[in-house]
């Protein structure tokens, strides 16, 4: 029997008011049932002929507004809508002040909501199509002289944002006036005593995990609806805590987790308050010249009179990524002061210039509101996972000699350092120390050392950073695999041009770098390096390896290059060509992925999301460290095909693999999809921007610890390793590799 | 392939095409949009199977490539369906192709039923369908819920599927 559900899931498929479960739960349930396939096939001819046969014999009055582009007809029936929305449009309108870069419909869209329900534009009872006396089109239409003209108003007004928790007696007014003429609902219980002659400056509009408002000493639990009155404070307390506050002039103060505020005020008209910690997304509706919104920290004061932005604050450091606007930042120090406009950043912090600066996203475009948004959740997510890490490393017992152990540690030193740990962190200097002690063994192990020696250091590491080409490049396979490999016997290299020294191995007592900052990832000065090392490959590999091994070390050679290690040529190419050699036929057009052997074949394994990620993202590796162009690879471009096609951001593709369940790697193809897409520089695949939907769906599955492990047999420690390598986009893009976005794929 | 037969053929596969374009871009005016792209590929541009038999997978495949490109250019508005659901529409497509007589029959049958309608039924399916006015819509002016008015929507199918039924059982004696 068919799913009961289906009909309904059909008819709100139509409207598009399916959630993305609820589709992705209809695209499984289609798959499995002959018979629900037929019923949508029956479903979508039922729709197709009544709109055509009705459409063909709508009533006379409408037929007499239809003209060749509908435009009287649209006229018209605009004008039955304004009637019908007259009066809550003007209402609407008049207590509503947009900031000019943020159209209305933007205004606020709850995650779940991101989709047609809300920015679909196509709920306007218009019908611009000529009729004709047959209701099937002709082969070639007419193309229309001009495309439909921007939506009509939608019935609803443009409303005031309102708590989504059900509607009680404390819930504000849907759209609430100026403070003078409406003031604010309260909460008596919550309220000092001496609240009620303090006036509601704000509502807290959502609450989600452990909130609290903050009177003088008391602490109360937050609510939505809530008032916020004079002098009193928010706390977030959680890696799940958000709470929204909403001015009456809608402007909006999101907060993310473990954020401390206080002393709201407002004085002579100007919304002040103090952040002690955490992070805070401000979208400000523009404020009077005279009386800017006013922010202070420890080591900051910032003011604004309209814009987007987010501010951060970690108690030693202060920062604001500016979406649009501008800022005013003053340092408290000196008094200094600097004005940062729509794209740029700051941050008061000790060892960090004062001074407006671009964002270094890989797209370098202006952080839209989602943007900043999505990055206030992933900064908290991340800062979460990372207490989740120390605190689970600090209890492990990690010694040199014990490999199995140490795997997780060295990802997880890995994920520290994209996130931002500083290297004066004493857990951080514990797994160091150890990671720098321990012989090269493993062929992830080294591969992960390289890519966080050279992120910490490129220079200082140099030395041990070339026993880790050593170690990868000796264990190459003959086929141009890797396998775990094997512990090498010293390293032999020299500098460029010199003569061959023996290993000068590195201290591992490590000057501490107290300049690095929470954020430091993405505009840390790298040094320059100063001398070129040559390694040569000193002996055979065993027969064959696997594309996970291989894929890792194809990373942890592009550190190493990076790091001023000069790689054998012949190295480079056998693995180039190794993988042009097991990468599948093409099945389905152009697209053709690897497995984790030899390639795919109908016998043997079929293509994955995870390798074809990874393979993809290491062809493009050599092609980079070869020095040639990656665009022009078949092999490549087949790869992103495959990954266009099977995108996914909820499993790890097994397209050829139905009712695959449980994969513990799914965590791992994340990561590699991340890989490559800053790799190849790619917003995209297939249409979907992969960063932000793998980004919200890791937010979604975030265990309330701040952990993430998805699947019974994954790994705590390396899941949440994982996840915040892709959150923090942890791969340095390509030097010169421009977005090919908007040319590919075809 | 000879013109006329890729024209014949076309004219033959265009409502099922219609209809599988509808399935996955709901809105009848970016349907006809995006026909009017694929028949200026089919019949202009492109060079078809020879194989008649996957004429019209061809043409849907075609039809999905012009509905990539309608989607990113769609994408600040609108989320495309994921690469798991276009590929359930497709099969179930590929299964209804060897039935594409008795659809058309199908299609008869209901253009007859249509007119057996209530008024208040007709009335519904034209806010919906010719109106484009989702349920949340249609209930607020009928004072009435999203979910009832879907109910309703599937009732007034479920007696249009059994009035086809019947016409076709009738033609069948």
């Amino acid at each position: 029997m068919t799913d009961p559900r289906l009909r309904e899931w059909l008819l709100r498929w139509e409207e598009g008011d399916l959630t993305p479960s609820e589709l992705e739960q209809l695209a499984g349930l289609l798959r499995e049932d002959p018979q629900a396939r037929r019923e949508l096939r029956l479903h979508s001819m039922i729709s197709s002929e009544i709109e055509q046969a009705l459409h063909s014999t709508a009533a006379p009055v409408e037929s007499a507004f239809r003209t060749r582009n509908g435009f009287w007809r649209r006229l018209a029936v605009a004008g039955l809508a304004a009637a019908f929305v007259g009066a809550v449009l003007v209402i609407a309108l008049r207590s509503r002040k947009e900031p000019a870069e943020f159209p209305a419909a933007s205004r606020r869209v709850e995650p779940e909501q991101v989709g047609r329900s809300v920015e679909n534009p196509k709920k306007v009872s218009i019908v611009r199509r000529e009729p004709g006396p047959e209701p099937a089109p002709s082969p070639v239409l007419p193309k229309e002289p001009e495309r439909l003209a921007p939506p009509l108003p939608e019935t609803p007004a443009p409303e005031v944002p309102k708590a989504p928790n059900p509607p009680g007696p404390a819930q504000p007014e849907p759209r609430p006036e100026p403070r003078e003429s409406k003031p604010m609902p309260s909460e008596p219980k919550s309220s000092p005593p001496s609240a009620p002659t303090v006036s509601v400056l704000a509502t807290l509009e959502r609450v989600s995990g452990t909130v609290f408002v903050l009177s003088g000493a008391e602490r109360s639990a937050a609510k939505a609806a809530q008032g916020i009155r004079a002098g009193q404070g928010l706390e977030t307390q959680g890696s799940s805590a958000e709470a929204v506050v909403v001015y009456s002039d809608l402007t909006r103060l999101n907060f993310g987790a473990d954020a401390a505020l206080g002393d709201f005020s407002d004085i002579a008209g100007g919304k002040r308050l103090t952040l002690g910690r955490g992070m805070m997304a401000v979208d400000l509706a523009t404020q009077p010249e005279a009386k800017p919104f006013l922010v202070k920290t420890a080591q900051a004061e910032l003011r604004s009179v309209g814009g987007y932005f987010v501010l951060s604050c970690d108690g030693e450091s202060t920062r604001v990524d500016v979406g649009s606007g501008k800022v005013r930042l003053m340092r408290v120090q000196d008094g200094r002061s600097v004005e940062i406009s729509g794209g740029q950043f700051a941050q008061v912090a000790s060892g960090f210039e004062f001074s407006p600066r671009p964002l270094l996203r890989a797209d370098k475009k202006k952080k839209s509101k989602k943007d900043l948004e999505l990055e206030v959740k992933v900064t908290s997510a991340v800062r979460c996972g990372l207490c989740v890490l120390e605190e689970a490393l600090g209890d492990m017992p990690v010694t040199p000699s014990d490999p199995g152990v140490a795997l997780p540690v060295d990802l997880a030193l890995w994920a520290m350092e994209c996130g931002g740990v500083p290297e004066t962190d004493p857990g951080f200097q514990k797994l160091l120390a150890n990671m720098l002690a321990a012989e090269l063994r493993l062929t992830y192990k080294v591969a992960l050392q390289a890519l966080v020696l050279e992120d910490l250091d490129r220079v200082k590491y140099q030395n041990r950073i070339a026993q880790c080409a050593q170690f990868l490049v000796d264990n190459q396979c003959r086929n141009g695999q890797w396998s775990y490999g094997e512990p090498v016997l010293g390293a032999d290299f020299a500098p460029v041009g010199g003569k061959v020294r023996k290993e000068n191995p590195v201290s591992t007592a490590a000057t501490p770098d107290s300049s690095r900052g929470p954020d430091s990832r993405e505009r840390k000065e790298r040094p320059k390096v100063v001398q070129k090392l040559a390694v040569q490959k000193r002996r055979e590999g065993p027969p064959r390896g696997d594309n996970s091994n291989s894929q890792y070390a194809a990373l942890g050679l592009r550190a190493c290059s990076d790091a001023g290690i000069v790689l054998p040529l012949d190295v480079l190419k056998r693995a180039q060509a190794w993988w042009r050699e097991a990468q599948g036929a093409s099945k389905k057009g152009d697209a053709a992925g690897w497995s984790y052997g030899e390639a795919p074949s109908p016998l043997g394994r079929s293509a994955y999301g995870s390798m074809t990620a990874g393979g993809a993202g290491s062809l493009v590796l050599y092609h980079y460290l070869l020095g040639e162009p990656w665009m022009r690879d078949d092999a490549v471009l087949k790869g992103l095909d495959w990954m266009a096609r099977h995108f996914t951001v909820s499993e790890n593709p097994y397209p050829d693999e139905a009712g695959r369940k449980n994969d513990p790697s799914h965590f791992y193809y994340l990561y590699a999809l991340e890989r490559l897409g800053l790799l190849c520089g790619m917003e995209t695949f297939g249409g979907h921007e992969w960063y932000a939907e793998g980004a919200n769906y890791l937010l979604k599955v975030q265990k309330p610890d701040g952990s993430w492990a998805p699947q019974p047999d994954s790994s705590r420690v390396i899941d949440t390793s994982l996840a915040i390598l892709f959150l923090r986009r942890a791969t340095r893009p390509l030097i010169d590799v421009a977005s090919v976005d908007k040319t590919y794929p075809k | 392939m000879a013109k006329e037969e890729v024209v014949r053929l076309f004219m033959k596969h265009q409502r099922m095409l219609r209809e599988f374009i509808l399935t996955l871009i709901p809105d009848p005016n970016d349907a006809d949009d995006i026909l009017q792209e694929v028949s200026v590929i089919v019949l202009a541009k492109s060079e078809p199977p020879r194989d008649l038999q996957k004429f019209p997978e061809w043409c849907r495949g075609v039809a999905r490539n012009v509905m990539l490109h309608h989607w990113r250019r769609q994408k600040k508005t609108f989320s495309p369906p994921s690469a798991r659901f276009l590929e359930s529409v497709e099969i179930a497509y590929q299964e209804g192709d060897a039935l594409e007589e008795e659809m058309s029959l199908r299609r008869k049958a209901l253009h007859e039923c249509l007119k057996t309608l209530p008024e208040a039924s007709r009335a519904l399916l034209e806010l919906r369908y010719v109106q484009r006015a989702p349920s949340q819509e249609i209930a607020r002016t009928q004072g009435s819920s999203p979910a009832g008015v879907r109910m309703t929507l599937m009732r007034i199918r479920q007696s249009l599927n059994s009035c086809i039924q019947g016409r076709l059982a009738g033609e069948s004696r």
